[in-house]
């Protein structure tokens, strides 16, 4: 069945990603070129995009790394005297950024760069897109395991298991890559290729789109 | 000692399952295609994750063991040596030897699939929990091996329950499958 905008097992799946970019382009400009514009978007993140965000990310992981990546700045800021507020704007396009990551469906940004760059340039930044997100999806999962793998053993994560975390997490992906790679080669792809775009927009993109260019209008324009 | 799924489902991703079972002492083989959760249930039944209904109600049985498909997932240690000491198991030696484990300072990256396969499941039987469920413990083992493996499970005390694709060495014990989303024995 093709996704419509509609609700699918609970998530809010908003399906056409040309849209969905362009909405975050005049937000992320809108929210970097001034403070009442990042409180505006924020409250537009509030109405549209948090549920989005939490259905797939961790409240914790979005709202910590959103205040720590917005709450430096400020703080040099204060002391050099520059824009306190800087911190604020950056808060909210890490608030937007984790939305857009969130919303991402699979084969999004191979339809995205075809379209946009066709058969060839466009289908290899789509396949090195595709095959990015997947990666850090599948990053994700293994570190899921791996804090599960250590509950298993009685240990709690630490600082001092970063290392070997981490050597495990590059070896499983370096894994996958080699198979990937391997899996492309023997299809005989060197570069290009045929791929149909395919969009569903649906009515919540349109209106997302709509009051980001209202609000874009009214206090930039 | 037994662990009861009663009217468990576990919705993850694509697939749906239901269970009603009760695995008492011995030796369990779960088998199903790839896919159709079980993965998810091990995870369930060693306490890692939650269901979506029902209860998984453990009797008599103490903290359980789980070795996962992969095995680097439960690598913590910088050597093998540090690998081993992880687990806290090097009082039972004689496990490392028959899965041919060089115990020494050694990386475990550096070693081969195979090679952590066998680190990893002589760990997991030293630990000689009363719950132990192996994830695919078959995959990347040699003939030699797997020959060992199905021995020890066989000889095992507690509850053991394996989810294996293998055909040819299966320990004997109850028979579990999963087909169209639901968990029945054989």
């Amino acid at each position: 069945m093709v996704p419509d905008g509609k609700s699918l097992k609970g998530f809010y799946i908003v399906s056409d990603i040309r849209l969905r970019l362009l909405t975050l382009v005049l937000l992320s400009v809108l929210s970097f070129v001034s403070t009442s514009g990042a409180a505006v978007v924020f409250f537009w993140w509030l109405v549209f995009a948090a549920k989005t965000t939490f259905a797939k990310k961790s409240w914790k992981a979005v709202l910590l790394t959103s205040v720590l990546v917005g709450l430096f700045p400020s703080v040099v800021l204060y002391f050099s005297g520059g824009d306190v507020f800087y911190g604020a704007k950056i808060f909210v396009l890490v608030l937007l950024a984790f939305w857009f990551s969130a919303s991402l469906v699979p084969g999004e940004f191979m339809s995205l760069f075809v379209w946009m760059f066709g058969k060839k340039i466009g289908f290899d930044l789509g396949l090195a897109a595709e095959f990015s997100t997947q990666a850090l999806s599948e990053i994700q999962s293994d570190f899921s395991h791996m804090k599960s793998a250590l509950k298993i053993k009685g240990q709690r994560f630490s600082v001092f298991r970063v290392p070997s975390l981490a050597m495990g997490l590059l070896f499983l992906s370096l894994g996958r890559s080699n198979s990937q790679s391997g899996i492309l080669a023997r299809r005989g792809y060197i570069s290009g290729g045929t791929f149909v775009p395919v969009f569903f927009p649906g009515k919540s993109d349109f209106l997302m789109l709509v009051i980001a260019g209202i609000l874009y209008a009214v206090l930039l324009v | 000692m037994r662990i009861i799924l009663d009217s468990v489902t576990l919705c993850a991703g694509g697939f749906s399952l239901s269970a009603n079972a009760v695995f008492e002492e011995g030796v369990h083989l779960i088998s199903g295609r790839t896919g159709s959760g079980k993965s998810s249930l091990a995870s369930v039944l060693a306490g890692l994750s939650s269901v979506s209904t029902g209860d998984v109600i453990p009797e008599g049985c103490g903290s359980p063991i789980l070795l996962m498909q992969f095995p680097e997932y439960q690598v913590t240690g910088s050597s093998v040596i540090r690998e081993i000491s992880s687990w806290g198991c090097f009082e039972n030696k004689e496990f490392f030897s028959l899965f041919g484990v060089n115990v020494n300072a050694r990386d475990p990256f550096t070693l081969s699939r195979g090679e952590l396969k066998r680190l990893m499941l002589a760990c997991v039987f030293a630990k000689d929990s009363d719950l132990l469920i192996l994830d695919e413990p078959y995959a990347s083992l040699d003939s030699s091996a797997k020959d060992v493996l199905t021995t020890l499970i066989e000889n095992r005390r507690g509850i053991t329950i394996v989810f294996s694709h293998e055909v040819e060495h299966v320990p004997r014990g109850s028979r579990w499958e999963i087909s169209k989303g639901v968990l029945h024995r054989e």
